[in-house]
């Protein structure tokens, strides 16, 4: 998969729209499963080089939560959200009434299970769109510093590719607002099969 | 300081800093020579690059630490006199990428495979366990430092 083929603003768009359609579904599932309101933003798209990733999400040593989630079947790829150390924190008081260290076993749990509903809606969002069978594995879970969680991404698509597709929203329940992020990334192979059903 | 993302190789023949922030399965390969006060650094995502043709030859330790030695080498530094120092190759989550299983262990075994190839000796090393890294050399003092989230600063 070279940059050029990328870098296609249709494709862009495409891969935006279906980032757009992941999402809506994700924030769905979790506004239903805590029954409050989650708001969230269209997602920004970008196109970057595997070693200045980090630097769109952040600062690449800053402390975050992340939950990566890796599928399989008509598209193959990893998904991974990304909440920062206030988030997290936001996250806690939303959904647990208290705060708690990052690192607390129960809050890691929580963050878990948070980032496997969005990822696993988003993953079945796109299955729907295309009319197929999206596996997704089991979570995996951590609290580090951003560059160092985002290498299990990376290192996925790494196989592939020099570069990639980021995708980033924002999330809100209710009045807690959460930098959440959201990065999907189709392999090439994938990403061909979303170029060819579409017509593209 | 001159960052070293992922894929990217560094050298300086002046006092700085080199350093790669974040590392978690990933591996740092640091060299220095202190004679000709060379140092450099390469940033290494994946083991073996399988014939994969890329624009980021630090991407793959089979790549990337041959690259490294080439470019200390033509900026003065003599392969006798080459410190090597590594960090990185943690296990953050309990995942598996691709065909690799445990991508930090499998990225610390094939740096030094290469290391021992080239005929280079490591002389310290700070890698493996569940905590993400930075690494930074230091050229004016030959200082090899770690950083991490949660336990602090150490040299190696």
């Amino acid at each position: 998969m070279s940059k050029d083929d990328l870098s296609n603003p249709v494709i862009l768009d495409v891969l935006k729209e279906l980032a757009n359609i992941g999402t809506g579904h994700a924030v769905t599932a979790l506004s239903s499963m805590i029954g409050k309101f989650v708001g969230i933003t269209v997602p920004e798209v970008y196109l970057e080089s595997l070693g200045k990733v980090a630097n769109i999400l952040g600062d690449p040593e800053e402390e975050v939560a992340a939950v990566y989630v890796g599928y399989h079947g008509e598209l193959d790829g990893g998904a991974m959200v990304i909440f920062d150390a206030s988030s997290t924190h936001g996250l806690f008081q939303a959904l647990m009434g208290s705060d708690m260290d990052l690192c607390d076993p129960m809050g890691l749990s929580m963050i878990q299970e948070v980032g496997n509903i969005l990822v696993g809606s988003f993953v079945s969002a796109l299955a729907t769109f295309f009319g197929s069978t999206i596996l997704a594995e089991p979570p995996g879970v951590a609290v580090d510093m951003l560059g160092a969680v985002l290498n299990v991404l990376l290192a996925e698509v790494g196989q592939h590719a020099d570069y990639l597709i980021v995708a980033k929203t924002t999330i809100s329940i209710e009045d807690v607002n959460i930098r959440g992020w959201i990065v999907d990334i189709p392999t090439p192979e994938s990403f061909k099969r979303i170029t060819e059903k579409l017509g593209l | 300081m001159l960052n070293v993302g992922i894929g990217e190789i560094a050298v300086l023949d002046k006092p700085g800093k080199i350093g790669a922030i974040g590392l978690g399965s990933c591996v740092a390969v640091a060299m220095y020579d202190p004679i000709a006060k060379v140092g450099g650094m390469v940033h290494v995502l994946l083991p073996d690059s399988r014939g994969q043709k890329t624009e980021l030859p630090g991407k793959f330790a089979n790549t990337g630490v041959p690259y490294l030695l080439k470019l200390m080498e033509q900026k003065g530094a003599r392969k006798d006199r080459i410190i090597v120092k590594i960090a990185g190759g943690a296990s953050l989550m309990n995942v598996s990428v691709g065909n690799f299983g445990d991508i930090g262990k499998r990225n610390i075994e094939a740096v030094k495979e290469q290391l021992n190839a080239l005929g280079l000796r490591l002389q310290g090393e700070d890698t493996g366990g569940n905590e993400g890294r930075t690494f930074i050399l230091d050229l004016a003092t030959g200082t090899f430092t770690v950083k991490t989230a949660r336990s602090g600063l150490r040299q190696i």
